[in-house]
């Protein structure tokens, strides 16, 4: 292997919440999520920043594109790129097969690359796709094959704790992704859900809650039950928002409050294709597992 | 006929009784195929009813009365005990039936039968205006048909009623073909088959087979059908079946039945010598009635809404859901037990301080309900025991979270998990949850008293409860003793108050409150909710 650069290229997609300006610079790329205004007219997740969702969102929830699947030529093109610019082979990490079927289009595109093609099922979205990338590079640059770096990915994937507090869970509804939570609807009482991607990637609730303030002061408890105290040196956390800090941040005093919180490494925001689901409003937390790549070397 | 014909009144009114009975012991299963707009919606209860009042009547006659005082009894009785279009129709079949054996009396047997039926099915026709296909009116006039072939073909009366029976059945299986409504619903008509029960039981207890014996014809299968209310009549648009028994001289049938048309549907009009059955859905009974009061004197007047009796029956026969865990919790109040069910709970039995529910009320409960097993939320202290004893007594596992007020059953049911594999443990989770709950009741004292803490109370006055036992709390303001009830509940070292409003307390004092309480607690979140319990105006719960 070079020293320099891996000949392992990482692509991934807009269900990241990220642009592909943004994800180069990390060192990948990505594939934006098309999108369908009402009006008729199309776009994708890369041309539709974060701020101007929300801002859209708040304003006219009507006027808001609905999110469609990749072109498959657009992966063949993507994996054509990656192979004229000198890479191997390519590991495509998708967003969770449990909220779209973006997955089986990369799986298609696989079957008949010019190069190696592998594609993980992140059974996530958002941010923690994000990190998996991160950590991909972090794998495939340590000198793990895509075979190893897959393994690995499986693990910090195992790590990791996705725990989204909405406000409402309207827009899930709306959006038709309300997995499991959907009974929860109905209730008449104020209900705060503590909801997660399972393992098998849908979203799922880990907890019911009355009010915010209840579901913030679970968190530390679920997380708790979660790491334990033990080990956690390689623990790492990100917070996530919707259109304003102040929910997230509130979050964040609750979770500081935990003996063992492991290391922040900042405050995201949540863009249009997770958004559109969650509404305003929404707080999370991720956390995972910043695993040594070399323990998966042979 | 003359050989088995029943010739005196007690051997009449058994034959009778004993159809009656034969269709008693299938009224449901008639009932769940009626697509008729109710009250024909219990098509086998109205015909039996009808059948009932055939009995009392002839039930009167001495043993030695006629054939022909036997048959006026019959049909006097039928007609008084008419329900519903179906026992309408029966009653006019019954009548047809009289007239037709006392006209045939000298006749063979099979030639009677044929003259009966073939009567009935003409007054049955006749009584309806519009008559419609696939209905007990296609069922009688294939019947007539029937026997009126075996007759005939000069055949005993055994063979004429077996002949007759089968065709009845065959008539109720191809009424599907005849009207769309009925095979959209994927139902035979519930009238026409009501009247091959009877027809059966009545030809066999006529031959002196056992009603069990009589032959099968496959007998329509009921039970799997889908029963879905819809109008074949052509008049769901109105709300009233209004029916009853006039008496008046007269009375012209037919421009009565012009003016029920103009006011009305399926309107139906029988009898004769100055008593008669009507029967009219309209929007309007009173011009129904006002228009015969003109013209002389009613009697049993029915009047039912038609469609909050579909939507009962609706609600009555929609399928249970099989749960592997379903909940049954005590609550009194609508809004109460709205959140109780909007949280998952299964079954609401109504109850609380004032009424406590029995063991056997839990037990009910859970057979309306059908589960591998069961969680019973008592919600009163007084009740806990009740719901213990049920749960030791149902057949399949139960386990009781003893929850003593309705919000903690709120706590309790967000723990709840139906896919739990262990009963107790999940039991035990969700009292936890409700432990959670500091509870408070606002109510007012119905006698003068004493408490520790408050010294002496008066009627009238308003108390604040903690926690159902202690009266920490006396004054004259609902609202003043909401708030102070709130302190003694420790609310400031809580997340959250909710606030269940009682059936007295308005939405606008509702509201004033809940302002009171966010000025007073402004870091705490506030759930208001109407619970509508009587006697309690106000709950509260902190968390």
């Amino acid at each position: 292997m070079p020293e320099n650069q891996s000949k392992i290229a990482i692509i991934t997609d807009g269900g990241c919440d990220l642009t592909n300006n943004e994800v180069l610079a990390r060192g990948y790329s990505l594939i934006p999520v098309p999108l369908a205004f009402p009006d008729g007219s199309t776009s994708d997740s890369d041309s539709f920043a974060a701020r101007d969702f929300w801002e859209a969102l708040l304003s006219d929830y009507e006027s808001l594109p609905k999110t469609s699947q990749p072109n498959r030529l657009i992966y063949d093109q993507k994996i054509q790129e990656a192979a004229d610019a000198g890479y191997e082979e390519v590991i495509i990490i998708t967003m969770s097969t449990g909220l779209s079927s973006t997955h089986d289009v990369a799986l298609m595109a696989a079957e008949n690359a010019v190069i190696p093609t592998r594609v993980f099922d992140s059974r996530i979205i958002t941010w923690a796709m994000v990190v998996l990338c991160d950590q991909a590079i972090k794998a495939v640059n340590a000198g793990l094959s895509s075979e190893q770096a897959i393994d690995y990915l499986q693990a910090v994937r195992d790590s990791m704790s996705l725990l989204i507090v909405f406000d409402t869970l309207e827009y899930l509804v709306r959006g038709g992704r309300a997995g499991r939570t959907a009974g929860l609807l109905a209730s008449a009482l104020d209900i705060k859900p503590i909801c997660t991607f399972e393992d098998d990637g849908v979203i799922d609730t880990v907890k019911k809650t009355r009010g915010r303030k209840k579901a913030f002061q679970a968190i530390p408890k679920i997380l708790h039950e979660r790491y334990g105290d033990a080990d956690t040196d390689n623990l790492r956390y990100l917070l996530l928002r919707a259109e304003v800090d102040d929910v997230a941040n509130e979050l964040h005093d609750k979770i500081k409050e935990t003996e063992m919180p492991g290391t922040f490494t900042g405050l995201e925001q949540i863009g249009i294709i997770v958004g559109i689901y969650a509404g305003p409003g929404t707080a999370a937390s991720l956390h995972w597992r910043d695993l040594d790549p070399r323990d998966f070397a042979k | 006929m003359s050989d088995s014909k029943p010739t005196t009144a007690a051997p009449a009114t058994a034959i009778i009784a004993g159809a009656a009975a034969a269709l008693k012991s299938r009224v449901e299963e008639v009932n769940r195929l009626n697509v008729f707009p109710v009250p024909d919606g219990d098509t086998g209860t109205n015909m039996s009813l009808t059948l009932e009042s055939v009995i009392a009547d002839v039930s009167k006659l001495s043993a030695d009365a006629s054939l022909a005082e036997i048959c006026k009894s019959a049909t006097h009785g039928s007609l008084m005990g008419a329900r519903g279009n179906s026992g309408v129709i029966l009653s006019q079949i019954i009548r047809g039936c009289c007239e037709g054996l006392v006209a045939s009396e000298g006749f063979e047997a099979a030639e009677r039968l044929a003259t009966s039926l073939e009567r009935a099915k003409e007054v049955a026709w006749q009584a309806v205006r519009k008559p419609v296909e696939g209905t007990i009116l296609t069922v009688i006039a294939d019947m007539a048909t029937a026997a009126r072939t075996a007759a005939d073909a000069g055949l005993d009366l055994e063979a004429a009623m077996d002949g007759v029976s089968a065709a009845a059945h065959e008539s109720v299986r191809r009424t599907p073909d005849l009207l769309p409504v009925l095979k959209e619903a994927n139902v035979v008509d519930a009238g026409g088959f009501g009247l091959a029960i009877v027809f059966d039981a009545f030809s066999a207890l006529l031959l002196g087979r056992e009603v069990a014996d009589m032959p099968q014809f496959e007998p329509m299968r009921s039970n799997e059908m889908v029963v879905v209310p819809v109008d074949d009549w052509n008049d769901d648009e109105f709300l009233y079946c209004t029916e009853f028994l006039f008496m008046g001289e007269n009375y012209c049938k037919d421009l009565a039945l012009d003016y029920l048309g103009t006011i009305g549907g399926s309107e139906l009009i029988v009898g004769d010598a100055g008593q008669y059955k009507v029967h009219v859905h309209t929007d309007n009974p009173a011009a129904v009635l006002a228009y015969h009061l003109e013209r002389g004197q009613l009697a049993e007047v029915h009047i039912h809404n038609m469609r909050q009796q579909q939507a009962q029956q609706a609600a009555e026969s929609a399928p249970v859901e099989h749960k592997p865990i379903a909940t049954i919790a005590v609550a009194s109040g609508p809004g109460l037990a709205d959140i109780l069910t909007s949280l998952g709970v299964d079954y609401v039995i109504t109850g609380g301080q004032t009424m406590n529910p029995s063991t056997q009320d839990f037990i009910d409960a859970a057979e309306k309900l059908s589960a591998d097993g069961f969680i019973l939320l008592p919600n009163n202290k007084n009740i806990v025991m009740a719901a213990q004893a049920a749960a030791t007594a149902l057949s399949v596992p139960a386990a009781v979270v003893p929850t003593t007020n309705v919000p903690a059953a709120f706590s309790a049911m967000l723990m709840f998990d139906p896919s739990s594999s262990d009963l107790d443990a999940l039991a035990e989770e969700m009292l936890e949850s409700a432990e959670e709950v500091h509870y408070g009741e606002v109510t007012t004292a119905i006698k003068n008293s004493k408490a520790p803490a408050v010294g002496d109370i008066k009627e009238g006055d308003i108390m604040g409860i903690v926690n159902s036992k202690d009266i920490e709390v006396t004054g004259t303001d609902v609202e003043a003793v909401a708030l102070e009830l709130l302190s003694k509940l420790n609310a400031s070292a809580c997340e959250n108050i909710t606030i269940l409003a009682g059936e007295d307390f308005s939405d606008e004092a509702l509201a004033a409150l809940v302002e009171k309480v966010q000025a007073a607690y402004p870091d705490l979140e506030v759930d208001e909710q109407r619970g509508d319990q009587p006697l309690y105006p106000l709950l509260l719960a902190c968390e």
